[in-house]
């Protein structure tokens, strides 16, 4: 598994990105992407459209934070079973996880 | 001494936003579940628009009265992410131990200063909110944003990011995103969010100007020249003049600023990158400003003024707002065309209007007539040099007392004769 994480926005509207082989995961950071994960498939089968995953197209826009010159972090999580991506307001994303989008 | 802590109404926090146009288009997918819950979110959306709108501005009920005069109040968060922190100076206090404190301090003193000074506005909703900043957030956070409420400052990375507060037209951008809330709430995204964070550096660099007295020549119209670590390569995060030509970093990259609509960028990073085609109306906004000439604030900026305060609402794109300033520099300035035309020439020139516009083609007229202008006019509150006024703590003086809200902004035919 592979874990790409993104830093897009802020006033400065720099892109950063980073990623992590899973192995090189540290506990935390696992425990923290396992609870984005499962809290990301909990909303799609409640079928809430709040889903955290960003829709396909141009333009398409996922939660905000409210005001402007906020974060937004997109993770890709790649494996065998393919590509998935979550997209998170600063406000949402976990601390363990954020250093990885500045490696 | 006013040192309540938000004494004032607050945002609702709690509330996703969600662009109807997604709902919509979720709402007729063919996914039956996605496309009842989305239906019903929108209608829901729709019975709570006004209800809404009003908690996320946190504006005042209409009866509200104005407060009058600057109240400002620093806290200090001390590198965590409590806030607002710690109340470090209040309206009315001496300087505090701590520079970040001061410097947004006074720097939000300041833009304070020039709304009131130019278009008569008391503060950020108009009606004498008081002015919260919060230095010192999380650590080596390099960031600054509007939090919906009040102001944030990082310390920067110290890598690439000094720290924020030093930077007037930073902190003069992030308190036109208050202006813009309490105002067109321009949609923080795709073409909208463009216009948004357009509108805060168009303000940020002309609070920017008017504090150090520049005309539109002497003006750098760079935003954040002064937050980057002599590591950084580059000479600001955003040239208003040249998009894209503001930095080509080895660790990150090149300014993806386009100038021109052919340019636009299409991408779902950064909200549909707010920060990177607010390029195109910078720029529009330049080219105007350069053909009018003198000082930014006393022509053009009262146009776009007039134009966020009044004429924008939340559906507006490129082409609206490009309409609307045109309209707007006619309805102040009836007695000079080639304001208008000026302004309808540099949206041709960035690609959001097309020449054989028709409305552009009603102006061509007056444009081919009207005179050079060169300097713009005197008279109005506030064109003389800030110096003297907009020092920390310092209230509007007397001057000032000749209101120019937009409301009431005098139809001023800059066009004097050619000295
Ligand atoms: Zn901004």
């Amino acid at each position: 598994m592979k874990l790409v994480v993104e830093r897009t926005g802020g006033f400065a509207g720099l892109k950063r990105r980073g990623e992590r082989n899973g192995e090189d995961l540290s506990p935390e950071q696992r425990a923290a992407l396992d609870q984005l994960v499962a809290a990301s498939d909990q909303q799609k089968s409640a079928g809430k459209q709040q889903s955290s995953d960003r829709p396909a197209g141009p333009g398409g826009v996922a939660e905000q934070d409210p005001g402007a010159d906020r974060f937004t972090y997109r993770l890709e999580i790649q494996d065998e079973s393919g590509t998935r991506s979550i997209t998170l307001p600063e406000s949402r994303m976990p601390k363990e996880l954020m250093g990885i989008a500045l490696q | 001494m006013d040192r309540a802590v938000y004494s004032e109404p607050r945002p609702c926090g709690c509330c996703f936003i969600i662009p109807t146009h997604m709902l919509e288009r979720l709402s007729t997918s063919g996914n039956r579940d996605m496309a009842a819950t989305a239906a019903r979110t929108l209608r829901i959306n729709n019975s709570l628009q006004a209800f809404r709108a009003q908690l996320n501005t946190g504006a005042p009920p209409p009866a509200t009265p104005v407060r009058p005069g600057l109240r400002r109040q620093a806290f200090n968060c001390n590198g965590t992410e409590d806030m607002p922190g710690d109340l470090a100076r209040s309206e009315n206090d001496p300087p505090a131990a701590d520079a970040a404190v001061n410097q947004a301090f006074d720097n939000a003193g300041t833009s304070w200063n020039f709304y009131k000074q130019i278009f008569g506005r008391e503060s950020v909703d108009d009606h004498g909110r008081t002015l919260v900043s919060s230095v010192h957030y999380s650590q080596g956070y390099d960031n600054a944003f509007w939090n919906g409420q009040q102001m944030v400052y990082g310390d920067g990375d110290g890598q690439i990011f000094q720290n924020f507060t030093g930077s007037l037209d930073v902190i003069a951008h992030e308190l036109t995103h208050g202006v813009t809330q309490f105002t067109a709430q321009l949609p923080y995204h795709d073409q909208s969010g463009a216009l948004n964070e357009s509108m805060s550096d168009v303000f940020g660099s002309m609070v920017k100007q008017w504090a150090n007295g520049q005309t539109v020549d002497q003006a750098d119209w760079l935003i954040g020249a002064n937050i980057f670590t002599a590591d950084f390569k580059g000479h600001a995060l955003r040239d208003m003049a040249n998009p894209g030509t503001a930095y080509d970093d080895p660790m990150l990259g090149k300014d993806q600023q386009p100038g021109h609509m052919k340019d636009y960028v299409q991408t779902q990073d950064d909200n549909g990158g707010v920060h990177i085609n607010s390029g195109i109306p910078n720029k529009a906004f330049v080219i105007a400003a350069k053909a009018i000439g003198g000082r930014s604030w006393e022509v053009i900026g009262k146009v776009w003024y007039v134009t966020l305060t009044e004429r924008l609402t939340s559906s507006a794109d490129f082409e609206k707002c490009a309409r609307e300033t045109i309209s707007v520099a006619r309805d102040l300035y009836p007695s000079d065309p080639s304001i208008a035309a000026r302004i309808a020439q540099a949206w041709i020139d960035v690609g959001v209007l097309a020449a054989g516009d028709a409305m552009v083609a009603s102006l061509a007229t007056g444009a081919a007539a009207a005179p050079a202008v060169t300097a713009a006019a005197p008279a109005l509150a506030g064109t003389a040099s800030p110096a003297k006024a907009s020092g920390p703590k310092t209230p509007a003086p007397a001057k000032a007392k000749k209101r120019v809200a937009h409301h009431r902004v005098k139809p001023q035919p800059p066009n004097q004769p050619p000295q």
